[in-house]
């Protein structure tokens, strides 16, 4: 008998338990600026380590101060980062699961590897900046008597199919390459593409002379470009890098493109407008912390805070520019 | 100079907050390892943001913990339940766990931890002494090479198929098979039958818990049904630690732990080579190399033990070698960990050596000190551990599932690798009973993708098929690949001619 009434007792406790965390729950739906109440997910379609893993983790860190809430980053990689930008598309709309991307949306869809591009989304805010370096090996700079951006496109123009060029496929750096050779009036598909799974494998390619080109960036060349082994062509942004302040941009040399790698947050579409705002407000107050931009820069890469709106048409540029080049990028 | 840098660094990773880091990694990296479906790679992003606070050597300890630590940590499951947590410790179980099931698992246990910590010693002198040489000479190894290495690594299924070699190489074509799921190295959709899910592909660690695990588990509940009795009966394992035994049986496979570990440090050096590989590599090169008891391999034998641990271990030191010399990080691990380095402004390239000579020689320290931590960690763990095979079934079997499901889910927070976990462990189930090794799937599951990647990148880099052959390293391996199946075809057809003997046969 004793027995039983424990566990009638424990029984009961459980079942309290449990009532009060339903009551929990309902409160929460029922009661909207209470968003966000528990922690949010933040899916990086990358593997961990890498740049994008690496900022964006930067970034959660920075903002979950001022939401509140712990983000939670998690990486969901392959397939070009669409694995991840699958399951937060469709994941509930509700502002507990958001994902951290770059153009590879975009490029992912224009390449025709995934059926869906940012329309699928409702942005959240743009954060960060990163300039493309476009390099080549030294060793092939110096064999072809290469120097700058206007050489290499000669060379490619008089010697089509010749070069070759490390890239992912369907990723914003195959893109990059493509626009800049298209601005220059030479056909995209005059490189010969070698496919690479991101850029860590891109770098020993080019330093062992495996290929003769790659679209990289300063935080990760930095070490080929002092040690002279990779020669940068250009920054692929509106102003010179500071850190490679000798550097011409490629609109300096003549090319009429610039695109940074442009990393920020999407929510799943339909996601209510008001916790979307939450979570913009959140990214922006990171973005005024000093500290933190100071971390970003040393990363090599910018603070370049959106808001929701703006970055939705900054989207919308970009999908309009990419698709003119999908056709082109899609024949290799 | 390297001098000043060695002394510099003793002095920081000698700190005792330092010291303290490093074993804490230790600790937790061998609970990672430990779990089947956990993998010290979840300990090590786990720790990432922890780095944050810390200074850049400290950061480095807890993460070379965690590392030296959880590639360790492998073998307790492997052993103890014939589950391998990691690919990596896929051959463990080969000789372990038969030699543990035979009522010597203490033995099985210390032979693995000595050779872990010895793999991870050798490893980490090579990366110390010649690093900067190999890292260089790694770089003659493009497409063409991995290419064929990966070729002759797959041409060892016929070592790993014991007595079933059509079986054997069956296994190896489904786990190619498998390994082509999701977008192609192109980037078009293949066999994802518009499943969203499959477009990824499958990942390595769910098909391989449900495999080994799922499929074990299974067995053993089929073998305590059948065997009512309990399992501390007439034949109870030793649980006491056998430590002259132990120091005999390493001291009788000096050879086999040196070579095994030589394979393990080289073939982590290469770049999406598969360290994963390394394992199944010098079992067999340690098979082959035995002369006096060939045919107890697989059935218990030290040496397999000392193959698989020590060359695992030693990945460490190799995976090292392109990530400091060349910046270029060889597996998931070594990206963490770059990516810790870089978060503390220091960028990792060729130069690192000369900017940064503490930092440097605070590694290979790190990783010294880690494996000493393994050695007292693990040998203190170890009484308790033997006792696991104590656990009547009937309890461990559930525990373990559970463990399995979650780590598999935790992998990539997908409920569908749970699935694929429960799928596959049907699947490995009936080809236990088909008496279908294993093994050999796993290994055609993990070699498939880089196979067909690095195949691609040739073909893209020039059209013709006989810069295969042309390059010298190529070559190499292509021999090596012509002659393991010549090998392996000579010794089936001496064992046909042989008269017949009784059909034991071991399948893991």
């Amino acid at each position: 008998m004793k027995k039983n009434s424990h566990l009638i007792i424990g029984t009961l406790a459980i079942g309290a338990l449990a009532l009060s965390s339903c009551g929990d729950s309902a409160e929460a739906g029922a009661a909207e600026e209470g968003f966000p109440t528990a922690p949010v997910e933040m899916v990086i379609p990358y593997p961990p380590g890498g740049g994008s893993d690496v900022l964006f983790r930067l970034m959660a860190e920075y903002a979950e101060d001022h939401l509140g809430q712990n983000i939670v980053p998690i990486n969901v990689e392959g397939a070009s980062a669409t694995v991840g930008s699958r399951q937060v598309k469709d994941s509930q709309a509700d502002g507990y699961t958001i994902l951290g991307t770059h153009q590879v949306t975009a490029a992912a869809f224009h390449t025709n590897i995934v059926d869906y591009g940012f329309d699928a989304f409702a942005p959240i805010a743009l954060g960060t900046a990163t300039p493309h370096l476009p390099s080549v090996s030294s060793d092939f700079a110096e064999e072809h008597g290469i120097e700058d951006l206007e050489g290499f496109l000669d060379h490619v123009e008089a010697n089509p199919g010749e070069v070759t060029w490390a890239f992912t496929t369907g990723s914003e750096d195959h893109y990059t390459i493509a626009a800049i050779l298209d601005a220059a009036g030479i056909d995209p598909t005059s490189l010969n593409y070698v496919n690479y799974n991101g850029t860590g494998p891109q770098y020993a390619a080019l330093i062992s002379g495996e290929v003769d080109g790659m679209t990289g960036d300063y935080a990760s060349g930095e070490g080929y470009i002092e040690d002279g082994s990779m020669l940068p062509l250009g920054v692929v942004n509106d102003e010179r890098d500071p850190q490679l302040p000798d550097l011409p941009t490629v609109s300096e040399q003549g090319i009429d493109f610039t695109l940074t790698v442009d990393r920020g947050f999407l929510a799943p579409e339909g996601t209510p407008a008001e916790h979307i705002e939450v979570l913009q407000d959140a990214f922006e107050a990171a973005f005024e912390d000093e500290e933190f931009q100071d971390r970003v820069e040393e990363l090599g890469s910018y603070p370049n805070f959106m808001n929701s709106e703006d970055y939705q048409s900054h989207i919308d540029e970009l999908d309009s520019s990419m698709e003119q080049l999908a056709d082109q990028m899609q024949e290799f | 100079m390297m001098e000043l840098g060695l002394a510099a660094a003793a002095g920081e990773v000698a700190a005792p907050l330092t010291l303290l880091t490093i074993l804490v990694g230790v600790f937790v990296g061998i609970i990672a390892g430990a779990i089947p479906g956990f993998t010290f790679t979840m300990a090590l992003v786990l720790a990432f943001p922890f780095t944050f606070a810390m200074g850049p050597v400290q950061g480095l300890a807890l993460m070379i913990g965690i590392y030296i630590g959880g590639l360790s940590g492998g073998l307790i499951a492997g052993i103890l339940l014939g589950i391998p947590g990691t690919p990596s410790s896929v051959v463990t179980i080969y000789d372990g766990y038969p030699m543990a099931k035979a009522g010597e698992p203490a033995r099985a246990l210390g032979i693995g931890i000595a050779s872990s910590v010895i793999g991870t010693l050798i490893g980490a002198a090579v990366l110390f002494l010649v690093g900067p040489i190999i890292g260089r000479f790694t770089l003659n190894f493009g497409p063409w090479e991995i290419f064929s290495l990966v070729l002759f690594a797959l041409t060892l299924v016929a070592g790993l198929s014991g007595k079933h070699l059509v079986k054997g190489l069956i296994a190896a074509c489904l786990g190619l098979l498998i390994s082509t799921i999701g977008v192609a190295p192109a980037g078009q959709m293949r066999f994802n039958f518009d499943n969203p899910q499959l477009s990824g592909g499958l990942s390595a660690i769910p098909v391989l818990i449900g495999l080994f695990a799922v499929s074990q588990l299974l067995v053993n509940v089929e073998e305590s049904r059948l065997d009512a009795r309990p399992s501390s009966g007439a034949s109870a394992p030793r649980i006491r630690v056998p430590y002259g035994q132990v120091l005999r049986d390493m001291w009788r496979e000096k050879r086999n732990a040196v070579r095994s570990s030589m394979v393990g440090t080289f073939i982590g050096t290469l770049p999406a080579a598969g360290a994963e590989s390394a394992n199944f590599i010098s079992y067999d090169r340690a098979k082959k190399a035995e002369k006096r008891d060939p045919e107890n391999y697989g059935k218990g034998h030290p040496g397999g033990i000392v193959a698989s641990e020590t060359s695992n271990n030693a990945v460490a030191g190799g995976a090292f070698i392109p990530t400091i010399t060349l910046g270029i990080p060889g597996d998931v691990a070594q990206a963490v960990m770059m990516g810790a380095l870089i978060l503390h402004g220091i960028a990792p390239g060729p130069g690192l050596f000369e900017r940064q000579p503490v930092l440097v020689n605070s590694i290979y320290l790190s990783i010294v000190v880690a494996a000493l931590c393994v050695l007292v960690v693990q040998t203190l763990l170890l009484p308790f551990l033997a006792r696991v095979t104590l656990v009547p079934k009937a309890i461990l079997v559930p525990c373990i599932l559970l463990l399995t499901a979650v780590g598999s889910f935790a992998m990539n927070n997908r409920i569908f690798d749970i699935w694929v976990v429960v799928v596959f462990g049907i699947i490995g189930y009936l080809l236990v009973k088909l008496s279908v090794p294993l093994g050999p799937m796993i290994l055609g599951l993990i070699l498939g993708a880089t196979l067909e990647e690095e195949l691609l990148r040739a073909l893209q880099l020039s059209d013709s098929l006989s810069t295969f052959v042309t390059r010298p390293i190529s070559l190499t391996f292509l021999v090596l690949a012509v002659g393991s199946i010549g090998f392996s075809l000579y010794k089936v057809n001496r064992a046909r001619k042989a008269p017949r003997e009784a059909k034991a046969s071991v399948t893991v």
